[in-house]
């Protein structure tokens, strides 16, 4: 069976006043049907920009997709022809967004919204799309959905938002749901209301998941596989267990060390990586993380890893990983004892 | 710990916002933001403040400070009572108490050279002028870990972890021996956010700061205080030794909001319970009567929804505003 979306070599760069500025830079993976993926990383890693060039949804020019194939049901998205793509964004494939009132138009009603992506999507008659949408807001939990769908979106909570963005994507029955940081903006007790219902409609519905985020707690609930990002490079790829049971990748091991376990006695140190992630405009030739890396080898500054099998389909990309994770599993070691 | 005295001590603090409508804006109600809270913080220790958006934590921080003036209570630091003093009087215990805001982009004066925002405090409160002022912002710079030539600098050039950092160091230049930490690290990514937090540690171990931190990240709280204290719409639900709240946590809202937050290992979340609250925070201009929890608690009972339950001490060191436990 083929898989449901590969991405080859997928090279994205913005072409800014200040010079090139290389946002992704030659990233691949594969997903099957149904499958959780969680792309973790900071701020300017590439982690939504690489999600977005995969729809086109980058603005062009200053963005351009420089390379690269993306494989979706054996279609290349890179090369599709612009009108083309609607059938598949919104239909096959649904975003939802980090920010729901931004995404949202404030001057329609929420049912109005929704109908209009199933009429367009599905060429479903006004009243069918209707409905179909109270039936979608009653899925996704918001109560007393026959009145809500004449509300506008400032009537509801920034949880009820989400879940609204969420009846819209799932609407047309999409293969691939991407979430971008849906829950960044939200609090803890309405973050967890969310990730659970994304999970319960991933079973119902059999999708497969992105789910874009700098929160390693929500990655460790709810992905099977995790690509780690640093500078536009995807630095440690892998089954979730692996990933957070025996990090390679120096940067991994710091991100997960940056994080205070609420079950180690007493008074804990938190580990921290020091200096700032890397300028995107002044790549180095060579390992990314250099500068900041505690492991690093003289190789490291000149030559840049590339992905590397350290376990059982678990890769990283570093010279010195098998130092690195040693090192990461003696300090937990002690940590623990 | 126990045996150094009170720096900060709040009593039955509030503050309410009026709800005007109508044709005549009549006040039809109030936002009780703050509603009668009370707690203490000793000398060189941190007190952690948790909860989620809308829940007066922030409102608590701007009414300690005086920057908004409470409707009811007392806030006493020093032995002295700030709601009391005048507002003129005020801006000199302001060397006293200081604050870190959340957000480093909109803090900082963008066309104020980074110099002469950390020199500004010491020039408004005549604590230094000229050279000698130059000379502390070099040596401040330095103590936030930054390079003391950047203070020609404008905070464009600054990263959002590094701006944070110039925050500090503004706020530590008049030697303030109480500073509120308003959710200093939310806006930073996740490895930045550990270097400001162990800066933090690391500075009040050496200038024998007292801390007020106010995140709605549980786990940072309970990294960084002595003792927490967790808000629910207006009122503090539960307040004790940051390690025994962990271990034994007593009030049905702070048991969710540990559950709420994911682990970073996939094992240990497959095992735990979860405990998925209901619904959304309700509104504070209309709050639920009896126990402002009563609708979302999933262990809510007949007399939550009648009585108020008081905050009373359970354990030592440890009290708890729940009807469970009567």
């Amino acid at each position: 069976m083929s898989p449901l979306l590969e991405v080859k070599n997928l090279e994205v760069a913005f072409f800014t006043k200040d010079g090139v500025v290389r946002a992704v830079n030659g990233i691949s993976y594969s997903m099957e049907e149904g499958d959780t993926l969680g792309i973790v990383g900071e701020s300017g890693c590439g982690k939504s920009v690489s999600c977005m060039a995969m729809l086109r949804l980058i603005p062009e020019p200053p963005g351009k997709i420089m390379g690269g194939e993306v494989l979706f049901d054996g279609i290349d998205l890179v090369k599709m022809k612009r009108d083309d793509l609607h059938s598949i964004r919104g239909g096959k494939i649904a975003v939802i967004f980090q920010d729901p009132m931004a995404s949202l138009n404030p001057v329609m009603t929420i049912g109005e919204q929704i109908a209009e992506a199933i009429t367009v999507n599905l060429g479903q008659s006004h009243r069918q799309a209707m409905e179909r949408t109270i039936e979608l807001l009653a899925r996704v939990g918001i109560p007393h959905a026959h009145d809500r769908v004449k509300d506008y979106p400032h009537q509801f909570s920034g949880g009820m938002r989400q879940r609204v963005m969420i009846a819209m994507a799932i609407s047309c029955q999409p293969k691939l749901l991407i979430a971008d940081e849906p829950t960044t903006s939200l609090d803890v007790t309405i973050q967890a209301q969310i990730v659970d219902l994304v999970q319960s409609l991933q079973r119902e519905l059999g999708m497969a998941v992105i789910w874009i985020t700098h929160d390693l707690g929500v990655i460790a609930r709810l992905a099977k596989r995790v690509n780690v990002m640093y500078a536009g490079f995807i630095i440690e790829s892998g089954p979730a267990k692996d990933i957070f049971r025996q990090p390679h990748h120096p940067y991994t091991i710091g991100l997960l060390g940056s994080v205070p376990k609420p079950d180690v006695q007493g008074n804990q140190t938190l580990q921290f990586i020091d200096g700032t992630p890397p300028d995107m405009l002044r790549l180095s030739e060579g390992c990314s993380f250099y500068p900041r890396c505690p492991y690093r080898l003289a190789q490291c500054e000149k030559e840049r890893p590339a992905l590397m099998q350290v376990g059982n389909e678990h890769m990283a990309a570093c010279w010195n990983a098998a130092a690195a994770a040693q090192a990461a599993l003696d300090a937990t070691a002690s940590g623990r004892a | 710990m126990a045996s150094e005295p009170y720096l900060l001590q709040v009593n039955h603090l509030q503050k309410y916002y009026p709800v005007k409508g109508g044709l005549f804006r009549k006040v039809t109600g109030y936002v009780k933001a703050v509603d009668d809270i009370s707690f203490a913080i000793r000398k060189g220790e941190t007190l952690g403040l948790v909860g989620e958006s809308g829940c007066g934590k922030t409102t608590t921080a701007r009414v300690v400070l005086q920057l908004q003036r409470p409707t009811g209570g007392e806030v006493i630091l020093n032995g002295k009572d700030l709601t009391k003093v005048s507002d003129e009087n005020l801006r000199c215990l302001r060397t006293e108490m200081q604050i870190i805001f959340q957000n480093p982009y909109t803090s900082l004066n963008p066309r104020m050279t980074i110099g002469s925002a950390i020199a500004e405090p010491m020039v408004v409160h005549g604590i230094a002028h000229g050279n000698a002022a130059h000379e502390r912002v070099g040596e401040l710079l330095n103590m936030v870990g930054l390079n003391k030539y950047f203070a020609g600098r404008f905070p464009s050039e600054f990263s959002g972890g590094q701006r944070q950092r110039i925050g500090i160091a503004r706020a530590l230049s008049v030697n303030p021996s109480f500073v509120i930490c308003d959710e200093p690290i939310s806006s930073l990514d996740v490895s930045i956010q550990a270097q400001i937090v162990n800066l933090l540690k690391r500075l009040q171990g050496e200038l024998g700061l007292t801390y007020l931190f106010i995140s709605h990240d549980l786990r940072m709280v309970r990294y960084i205080s002595n003792r927490m204290a967790v808000m629910y719409l207006g009122k503090i639900v539960e307040m004790g030794e940051s390690l025994a709240i962990w271990k034994s946590t007593l009030h049905p809202y702070t048991q969710a909001l540990w559950a709420a937050l994911p682990l970073p290992d996939p094992e240990l979340e497959e095992k735990r319970q979860r405990i998925v609250l209901q619904g959304d925070v309700p509104s504070p201009i209309n709050p639920p009567k009896g126990c402002r929890f009563c609708t979302r608690c999933p262990k809510v009972m007949e007399v939550c929804r009648e009585v108020e339950p008081p905050l009373r001490e359970l354990e030592p060191n440890h009290e708890v505003a729940c009807h469970l436990y009567d």
